[in-house]
């Protein structure tokens, strides 16, 4: 295939996003990509490649199968309903079909873990459970640098949250 | 109004919004939502800001569809919501700069908006989804965030978006190269008026697209950044472009200024290019008695809903006779209550108090 930029070189480099339900690609060569690179300060390339999407729900369909929850008990939706309008049913549809959202969801945004704000009354628990989980990464991290008497004092903080 | 102010930066970047898409967790999404469910969600809404003064409920859905045109216009519903047959509301503040959507494709849409490059719209929706949050139980969970009628919008549910002038990066063919570098970005480019660097009035709209694996400050950053770079580019580019063409410049700019405060005809397409040359003129220093809130009172005015709620127009053609006699304003003394029409108690009920005012 050509660079669409340059229509010279061969492309080498793929890009494909969807906007507002439509695909768009772009196929550039080294060149080309470089040039497209260098106006704005972001080296790298966070939306290129491993977020090639062959549509929204493209190709789930087929994963209808036997023995698997096909509609949500909550909302009454099939899974095939959803993949048809790209829309879902209800907050459990999440949770009913989370393992093959999983997938949509990680090629829509590239991450799979919610980073951002958490609602108070129902976040209490989470964001305590966020913060155990930092610190016993930084306990381990401490561990591994033998830095004992850190490690003595994360491990009393989690020990403080977990309410022991 | 803040979509007339000149805000930081306000040479390339018009406005600012902050939007936050939230679902309460008992109630079905669009999809499956009976006309209960709807009125639910409005109810448990409007509850939430109870004894708030400054925000008014509006029922969308009784609205005629001009008027919900006239309001999209402005940028105070979306497009979706115009041609909506669910049960709508809005909830909307004094300023008009806090405005939920109700039942829109998401049950709720938060939306702060403000001229200029402004964070502080970050601050605000923020805000107004903590007053809701007190009262209202979302659909939220641990890994995925915010859940979202459609999967492009969980997580943060999160969009920030700008809407900025590139007149000189249309001009000089750079803008499909810019446009499709910051989708590589993870931004998207819409023409406001238009498809791709063929929008009208060259005004453009430039928000992110994850909203998943990021937090609210990150996605700020990012677009005020981004955005940074753009309104550099934009500046670089019309000091070129006056340089190398001066009189050409200034005979296009001074020549749309002749045709907007002379015509007698004037369609709306051709407003929106006319304006944009005046626009472009004001920062250059060409045109110094024409200011850029001036600009954009006249601006909103000429839009076709906007005339239509504002005058009883209703006919295309006797809009744009109405049209170039709303334009002729722009030389004219800051105020004039010619334009402002007759016919207020055509407006819905709610609506009518805060004026269509343009000489707010
Ligand atoms: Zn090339
Ligand atoms: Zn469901």
């Amino acid at each position: 295939m050509k660079c669409q930029r340059c229509g010279k070189n061969e492309a080498n480099n793929h890009f494909s996003r969807i906007v507002n339900g439509k695909k768009e690609e772009l196929h550039l060569c080294s060149a080309c990509a470089n040039e497209e690179f260098t106006f704005l300060p972001f080296g790298g390339d966070p939306f290129g490649v491993n977020n090639f999407l062959s549509g929204l729900f493209g190709g789930t369909s087929a994963d209808m199968q036997t023995g698997v929850q096909n509609v949500c008990p909550t909302c009454g939706i099939t899974f095939d309903e959803i993949c048809q309008k790209s829309r879902i049913g209800c907050a459990d549809c999440y949770n009913v079909f989370r393992s093959r959202l999983a997938n949509t969801i990680k090629q829509i945004h590239g991450n799979a873990q919610h980073t951002g704000k958490i609602p108070g009354r129902a976040g209490s628990e989470i964001s305590r459970s966020r913060r155990i989980e930092k610190l016993e990464t930084e306990l381990n991290r401490a561990v591994m640098k033998q830095e004992f008497e850190q490690a003595a004092k994360i491990r009393d903080k989690i020990k403080e949250l977990r309410g022991e | 109004m803040w979509y007339t102010e000149n805000g930081n930066m306000g040479d390339v970047v018009l406005s600012t919004r902050v939007r936050l898409a939230r679902n309460i967790a008992s109630i079905p999404f669009a999809p499956r939502m009976t006309k209960k469910n709807q009125g639910d969600v409005i109810e448990k809404c409007r509850k939430a800001f109870e004894g708030d003064k400054d925000m008014k409920f509006i029922d969308i859905s009784s609205m005629r569809d001009y008027e919900r045109q006239a309001l999209a216009e402005k940028h105070i519903i979306s497009p979706e919501m115009v041609s909506s047959t669910r049960r709508t509301g809005l909830l909307l503040s004094g300023d008009e700069r806090a405005a939920i959507m109700l039942n829109e494709e998401d049950h709720i849409r938060i939306q702060y908006m403000s001229s200029g490059l402004d964070r502080n719209c970050l601050v605000e929706a923020n805000r107004l989804d903590d007053k809701l949050e007190a009262s209202v139980d979302f659909a939220f969970d641990p890994q995925i965030g915010y859940l979202t009628c459609c999967p492009t919008n969980v997580g943060t549910g999160m969009r920030a978006s700008v809407m900025v002038f590139l007149p000189a990066m249309v001009m000089s063919n750079s803008a499909d190269r810019i446009f499709r570098s910051l989708s590589t970005l993870g931004m998207t480019v819409r023409g406001l008026y238009g498809e791709g660097s063929n929008s009208a009035g060259n005004i453009f709209q430039i928000s992110n697209q994850v909203t998943l694996g990021v937090s609210e400050e990150e996605i700020w950053n990012k677009l005020e950044q981004i955005t940074g770079e753009i309104v550099e580019k934009e500046r670089e580019l019309r000091k070129k472009l006056y340089e190398n063409s001066k009189y050409e410049t200034e005979d296009r700019v001074l020549r749309s200024l002749g045709i907007l405060t002379n015509a007698r005809l004037m369609s709306g397409q051709e407003a929106l290019a006319r304006l944009s040359d005046v626009r472009l003129g004001i920062s250059l220093g060409i045109i110094k008695d024409v200011s850029v809130e001036k600009l954009n009172e006249v601006m909103y005015h000429t839009f076709p809903a906007t005339i239509v709620n504002t005058f009883n127009i209703f006919s295309a053609r006797e809009r744009d006779l109405k049209r170039a006699e709303i334009t002729k304003e722009l030389t004219k003394a800051p105020c004039s209550d010619d334009l402002n029409g007759s016919n207020k108690e055509n407006k819905a009920a709610g609506y009518a108090e805060q004026g269509d005012d343009l000489n707010a």
